[in-house]
């Protein structure tokens, strides 16, 4: 699903949070929206996910134009799991009729099998520590199959080990059904790694969309760059 | 201590005896409370719901009266409705001063703030991330506000418990609108008053134990409620 936000503006008192125009999110690719705190990358994702009512946004779907992200998944940064088992978090999402319930069982244990959650499947979900409940809220995300998926800072509390199977998920399921990733990270090497392309957010703008090895190499904004001094020195 | 021992006593009698008076009352009280706390959640519920679920103009304001209504005091909302239902008010055609409804009513006007204060701050607290989260899944909103309650449901249930312990308690309110009359408006809290005054110790303890034991009831079934909760979460984790 190809998806242009044409614009998307929120003004808090005099200052403008969010200030972006037509950014153009191209079918099947995986992008990272890099910046410091406050840069506007969640306004920017809660936007297009259509749950900040106070952002001025429109967006065009594959030609059709909508005022809210109506075919968008959106995973908040902070995982919230339903009071209830691991399983049936994962098939929330999925209205479940009594015959599907092996299916839906089957489904979810193959989703929480991919982010090594699977024995897990029969626990209360508010016994997970915050790692694990995020690898779980992004299994019970990615099992809805959207065409469009925003994911704000998904391996946030996640070990290396959750980080890197999560990352394995997303480039396998980019791959195998075209879904278009967005996701918002503080980590380059995150977005080296898995983002096709970059997307550098700072006081609500965009400064630089790009390649994501030629934003991340060759930084021709200069914020962008001081952002990426750091990380390069390690 | 002699008296109160052989107040005791004759409260252990009393209602050991099965008397007739004492168990018309108690049951009077229970029916009064029970009633006015299930109609109170009907009302109470949906509204504390909304409330929490919604932002509109004046939101803060009708927060603030619904917490100041939270703290009413009993005579006052019994003189409220004392006005309302006497011959010269508003309702008084409708013939309820003295009456069951009327004790009622104003145990309605009392506990509805209570459960709806508290109903606004326990879904105020989990509102927002089952929203985010329902809304990023493609939940609609029906099943939402149903998993919203799920997540809520042992503070709602606190709340109710909270509005019941107020309503069982109340002496105020339902001695103005109640009347305290013999076999007809009598409960508990106003018997207890009239009996004390009267030097009746032993029945007013009788009473007062009664009180006592149904709230120490009420209190085993709510945390015996919460606790079989983390039991079952306990053994699921193992």
């Amino acid at each position: 699903m190809r998806v242009e936000i044409k614009k998307a503006k929120r003004v808090c008192g005099a200052k403008t949070i969010l200030d972006v125009t037509n950014l153009c999110l191209e079918s099947g690719k995986i992008y990272a929206i890099l910046g410091p705190n406050g840069a506007g990358k969640t306004t920017l994702l809660r936007g297009v996910a259509g749950i900040d009512k106070e952002i001025d946004i429109e967006l065009v779907f594959d030609g059709f134009t909508y005022s809210t992200g109506v075919h968008v998944g959106y995973m908040p940064q902070s995982a919230y799991l339903f009071d209830t088992t691991v399983e049936k978090n994962v098939v929330l999402g999925f209205v479940g009729k009594s015959e599907e319930k092996p299916e839906l069982e089957k489904l979810a244990f193959e989703a929480l099998a991919k982010v090594g959650m699977e024995k897990f499947s029969k626990t209360r979900a508010k016994s997970l520590s915050g790692g694990e409940s995020q690898r779980v809220a992004l299994a019970r995300m990615l099992v809805m199959r959207k065409d469009l998926v925003l994911l704000d800072e998904p391996t946030s509390a996640t070990d290396v080990v959750g980080a890197e199977l999560i990352e394995k998920y997303i480039v396998d399921l980019n791959k195998r059904y075209g879904i278009t990733f967005v996701f918002s990270t503080h980590n380059p090497s995150q977005a080296a790694r898995i983002a096709h392309e970059v997307i550098f957010m700072d006081n609500g703008r965009i400064n630089e969309k790009g390649d994501a090895r030629n934003v991340l190499d060759n930084p021709q904004n200069q914020e962008t760059e001081k952002f990426l001094k750091n990380w390069r020195l390690k | 201590m002699t008296g109160i021992n052989n107040g005791i006593m004759e409260a252990l009698e009393l209602l050991l005896s099965l008397d007739g008076e004492i168990y018309s009352i108690i049951g009077l009280s229970l029916f009064v409370s029970l009633s006015s706390t299930f109609l109170s959640t009907f009302i109470a519920l949906p509204v504390g719901v909304y409330i929490a679920n919604n932002k509109f103009k004046g939101k803060k304001t009708i927060v603030r009266i619904i917490n100041t209504f939270m703290g009413l005091p009993p005579v006052v909302a019994g003189l409220i409705v004392y006005l309302l239902l006497t011959r010269t008010g508003p309702f008084g055609e409708y013939r309820l001063l003295f009456s069951i409804n009327a004790m009622i009513i104003a145990q309605i006007l009392i506990v509805t703030p209570i459960i709806t204060g508290l109903t606004i701050s326990a879904v105020h607290l989990k509102v927002n991330a089952v929203k985010d989260t329902c809304h990023g899944l493609g939940i609609g909103r029906f099943k939402t506000i149903i998993l919203l309650l799920n997540e809520c449901k042992y503070p709602i249930v606190s709340a109710v418990m909270a509005g019941y312990g107020r309503a069982i308690s109340e002496v105020g309110a339902i001695m103005l609108v109640g009347g305290n009359i013999q076999y007809k408006t009598r409960v508990m809290t106003t018997a207890i008053v009239l009996e004390t005054g009267k030097g009746n110790y032993g029945k007013a303890l009788a009473l007062g134990i009664t009180l006592l034991i149904i709230s120490f009831g009420i209190n085993w079934v709510v945390s015996s409620i919460q606790e079989g909760k983390d039991y079952e979460s306990r053994n699921q984790e193992s």
